[in-house]
């Protein structure tokens, strides 16, 4: 597998979040608003690098019988790591997202990455595999975290002190005072999650239609 | 499958030792943050800007306040058992002239919809502040006191009146005043 295969496969064709459809407890509980899901979608991204890394070094012992227990110890540990270190370093931050890092354990995402590829393929491949795999989920979550801000709150880049300190308070964008406030709450989530993935299938056969078009064309002349 | 169970056994110690090990470097800046983050919220209880807290260990502690680094007061807990539906908890900022500098409700039940007036962010509360209370008598004013009540959720409101009366009184105050006399 070449590595623009995998760029190609995680950030667009096999999107863990518009295609697969997995980890969408987080996807769709954390992208009320810009910051949080950036942030979020930023651990996922290191701690799905990190699990396929840790995965593919230790994938001699992962004997067939204990080989999910073993997978899901790994990301455990990282997850667990990640947590102590944001409260470590962005405190308020973690108030906010706190239930959802932890919550990042069971995106299956990441086992579904450690299982389907890091245990069967190099190191190398493996941390592309899981950077590609985690860009595609944080540029989703991000976006859908965008949207659902402007929509629901009429906001954006609201709170981003959280993570840059105080000279970030004044980055927040009012857009109006009279949000649409289901956009902000779960009914929200999957709306905006079903017109992404509705606008992913429409741009992808759009591309198809116009491929056949010039096929026929060609075939024709 | 032994020596599946060694695999599994001694990748829990490691992960176990990763874990433990993250604990113990970042264990004392958690705690920290945490200390900081619990004094924030409080801060919001003095509706001033430029407010410093400092923790004051005593039998009850509590804390001073300073605005722009001079002592005006003190912040500590109050409760009293007298609302409709039991105790009702909250913070209580009292500066060195027994005013009310900030009063913030952290725990009642009362009825909702009806005692919902003492909630955090409500304005009847505001009629206790920068007044000098030591003259002030803590009834509502139907009963021949100083304070309005709620219609409809008169023993609420009588309840809230007298818990920070218990308050105002507080000894550190006293103490306090008298050693900024005698600088």
């Amino acid at each position: 597998m070449t590595d623009s295969h995998l760029r190609d496969d995680g950030l667009w064709r096999n999107n863990p979040a518009l295609v697969q459809l997995l980890g969408l407890c987080p996807l769709l509980a954390v992208s009320q608003q810009l910051v949080t899901a950036l942030a979020l979608g930023l651990v996922t991204l290191i701690v799905l690098t990190i699990s396929n890394l840790s995965i593919s070094l230790f994938r001699r012992f992962l004997i067939s019988d204990i080989r999910l227990p073993l997978q899901i110890l790994v990301i455990a540990t990282l997850v667990s790591a990640a947590d102590l270190l944001l409260q470590a370093f962005f405190f308020e931050l973690h108030q906010r997202i706190g239930l959802f890092v932890a919550l990042i354990v069971t995106n299956c995402t990441i086992l579904g990455r450690a299982e389907l590829f890091a245990r069967r393929n190099a190191i190398a491949a493996s941390i592309a595999d899981g950077f590609w795999m985690g860009l595609g989920f944080f540029w989703v979550i991000t976006l859908l975290g965008g949207i659902r801000e402007i929509i629901g709150r009429g906001t954006l880049f609201g709170g981003f002190e959280l993570i840059l300190g105080p000279s970030a308070q004044s980055w927040v964008i009012e857009f109006s005072s009279s949000p649409i406030i289901i956009a902000g709450m779960a009914p929200g989530a999957f709306l905006a999650l079903g017109c992404l993935i509705a606008g992913k299938n429409w741009l992808d056969q759009r591309h198809e239609s116009n491929k056949k078009n010039r096929l026929s064309q060609q075939t024709a002349r | 499958m032994k020596s599946a169970f060694w695999t599994l056994m001694i990748a829990a110690a490691l992960s176990a030792l990763v874990i433990g090990g993250i604990h113990l470097l970042t264990k004392s800046r958690v705690e920290d943050n945490q200390q900081a983050y619990a004094t924030q919220i409080l801060k919001t209880v003095i509706p001033r800007d430029d407010i410093e807290l400092s923790l004051q260990q005593a039998r009850l502690p509590y804390y001073t306040v300073h605005e722009a680094g001079h002592l005006i007061g003190v912040l500590f807990g109050v409760s009293t058992k007298q609302g409709y539906n039991g105790r009702i908890e909250a913070w209580l900022a009292v500066g060195l002239d027994h005013e009310v500098l900030g009063v913030q409700t952290t725990f009642h039940q009362e009825t909702p919809g009806l005692g919902d007036f003492i909630n955090p962010g409500k304005q009847w509360s505001h009629q206790f502040f920068d007044k000098r209370l030591k003259a002030a008598r803590f009834e509502l004013r139907q009963e021949g006191g100083d304070f309005d009540g709620v219609t409809g959720a008169t023993v609420t409101s009588r309840a809230y009146t007298r818990m920070i009366q218990t308050g105002i009184d507080h000894p550190a105050i006293t103490e306090l005043a008298q050693g900024k006399d005698s600088d």
